[in-house]
């Protein structure tokens, strides 16, 4: 319809420019108002970041009644979709890399014409790592004794480059174990991983997500484990993720034969969120 | 052996801070006691099988921990900001594909999952594939979710999910440095330092709110169906 009504002006106006040649022609009569001539501005140069909607900005443009029609071209040629292309302030999403073109003419009342661009230059910066988390608490914890270089330096520390923190997990487990009497040289977990393994295994800082078993943090059946299946199998938001790391840190390979001690470390009394998760996405709770 | 390991951690334990968990402020970089957690701070990150459907996957980062109910409706997610999930699914430890989400204007995007144009610690928008938008869901607003393609998308403050005696750990362990000799802060009732849990503990997070990304996924998007188990973690990174 407003493509139909524009073509309407277009031949109206081809109309009027005839008519207005051939009164050109009659030297004598200077009756005829002179034609105003619009002014189009198509805004200022841009640059944005990738994603970004661009809202266009052709209020500058002078004349009476203005008649706006806006074309875009993406950066790789292909026409772009504009909202409210028929109005002085359109948008569009940013989507491609590169420079965006807007060509605006404006047509007034007599329906004379004008034209103006302006660019957009799209770009697609680059993000740089500043935290990296699988486990839970694996900095908190393994880094407790560490300084701001030791912690900063961790959370940049990409997975495939974990293991080269297994030597410093391994003295914390070492050095938890000796405090409350453990040998930490025989000790071995519920896992039946010895020190070394597990902290290996927890240097490398991914969650093992299994799509075929149940997730699981701790052990679903301690009678018979299999790990990344029934044990360290993704990370549920109800998983007592803190009692887990008890367990495997302080509890042994023999549950049913626990000093005091261990009985009083194994878990932190918390076995549960305050609030109660939702059924539906997105699962976490309202918040307080 | 042990023994120089033991030196090794006193030695490197010259400045001992309380620091917060799971993974809250847990490092001055993202985080501190006295600047509080940084939109870049990640507190948890979960990767579970869908309540709603055993066909699909769920990713969670939740970042700026501790946030007290009375300042949560005056944070907001940062455009200069990405968080990124990362999937291995050929055990190399390194990631074979990320769902990116960034946010725009109250909305936040999600990409992916899509292979990235290079692995490792820098990360260019890859936004060439798979495209998801939600609005931003306000402080006290009911959730807005955000699909495509069987994907699911939600961004916006939560409860946060994670619950622990922190301080009772933090005492239990103290204990342990300052048997080895390093310094760390005195006990937390003035006289000795804990060697066990309360029964019941005490909650150190209830209460406290997250800023939270969720994304749903179909499992076949996560490397197809000859991929069965996958390894996954979550990175926040600055523009």
């Amino acid at each position: 319809m407003k493509n139909l009504n524009i073509l309407s002006l277009l031949l109206l106006s081809g109309l009027f420019l005839m008519v207005s040649c051939n009164d050109d022609d009659d030297d004598d009569d200077d009756m005829t108002p002179e034609p105003e001539q619009p002014t189009a501005a198509a805004g200022n140069d841009a640059t944005v970041d990738l994603e970004k909607t661009v809202t266009l900005n052709g209020a500058a443009s002078v004349g009476t009644g203005l008649v706006y029609a806006w074309v875009l071209t993406a950066p790789d040629g292909s026409a772009a979709a504009l909202t409210g292309g028929d109005t002085a302030s359109p948008t569009f999403v940013a989507s491609q890399e590169g420079t965006y073109v807007a060509d605006l003419m404006v047509t007034n009342a007599d329906g004379n014409s004008a034209t103006d661009m302006v660019s957009v230059v799209v770009e697609n910066p680059t993000y740089a790592l500043e935290d990296q988390m699988g486990r839970p608490a694996i900095n908190t914890v393994f880094n407790f004794f560490g300084d701001a270089d030791t912690k900063n330096g961790y959370n940049s520390t990409l997975p495939a480059d974990g293991s080269a923190n297994a030597t410093a997990f391994e003295g914390i487990l070492d050095a938890l174990q000796g405090y409350i009497g453990l040998d930490s040289d025989t000790y071995a977990n519920v896992l039946g991983l010895d020190n070394t393994t597990t902290a290996t295994v927890l240097s490398t800082d991914v969650l093992n997500c299994n799509k075929s078993a149940a997730t699981t943090y701790g052990p679903s059946d301690l009678s018979n484990i299999t790990v990344f299946e029934n044990v360290l199998n993704g990370r549920g938001l109800s998983n007592d993720v803190v009692d887990v790391t008890l367990i495997l840190t302080f509890a042994g390979d023999d549950l049913a034969n626990l000093s005091d001690l261990q009985s009083g470390l194994i878990g932190d009394g918390v076995a549960a969120n305050d609030v109660s998760f939702s059924t539906d996405f997105p699962y976490l709770a309202d918040p307080h | 052996m042990k023994k120089k390991l033991l030196i090794g951690i006193a030695v490197i334990a010259t400045v001992m801070t309380v620091v917060w968990a799971a993974d809250h402020i847990d490092a001055p970089a993202v985080g501190s006691l006295a600047d509080g957690s940084s939109d870049t701070d990640i507190t948890d990150f979960y990767a579970f099988e869908s309540p709603t459907s055993s066909d699909n996957y769920v990713f969670v980062c939740n970042v700026q921990g501790l946030t007290a109910p009375s300042a949560t409706g005056g944070i907001s997610f940062n455009e200069d900001v990405m968080y990124e999930f990362n999937i291995d699914t050929d055990a190399d430890n390194v990631e074979d594909l990320v769902i990116q989400t960034i946010f725009r204007d109250g909305k936040v995007l999600s990409f992916g999952p899509v292979a990235p144009s290079a692995a490792g610690t820098s990360s260019k928008i890859e936004n060439a594939g798979t495209r998801t938008e939600a609005e931003i869901t306000a402080y006290q607003a009911s959730a807005s979710v955000g699909e495509s393609n069987g994907i699911k998308l939600f961004a916006g403050p939560r409860d946060d999910p994670f619950f622990m005696d922190f301080f009772k750990f933090v005492d239990i362990v103290n204990g342990a440095g300052n048997s080895l000799g390093i310094e760390v802060p005195e006990p937390s009732d003035g006289t000795a330092y804990a060697t066990s849990f309360d029964t019941p503990g005490a909650d150190t997070f209830a209460g406290t709110n997250v800023m939270s990304v969720v994304v749903e996924v179909p499992k076949d998007m996560i490397g197809g169906s000859s991929v069965t188990s996958f390894n996954a973690w979550a990175e926040s990174k600055r523009r």
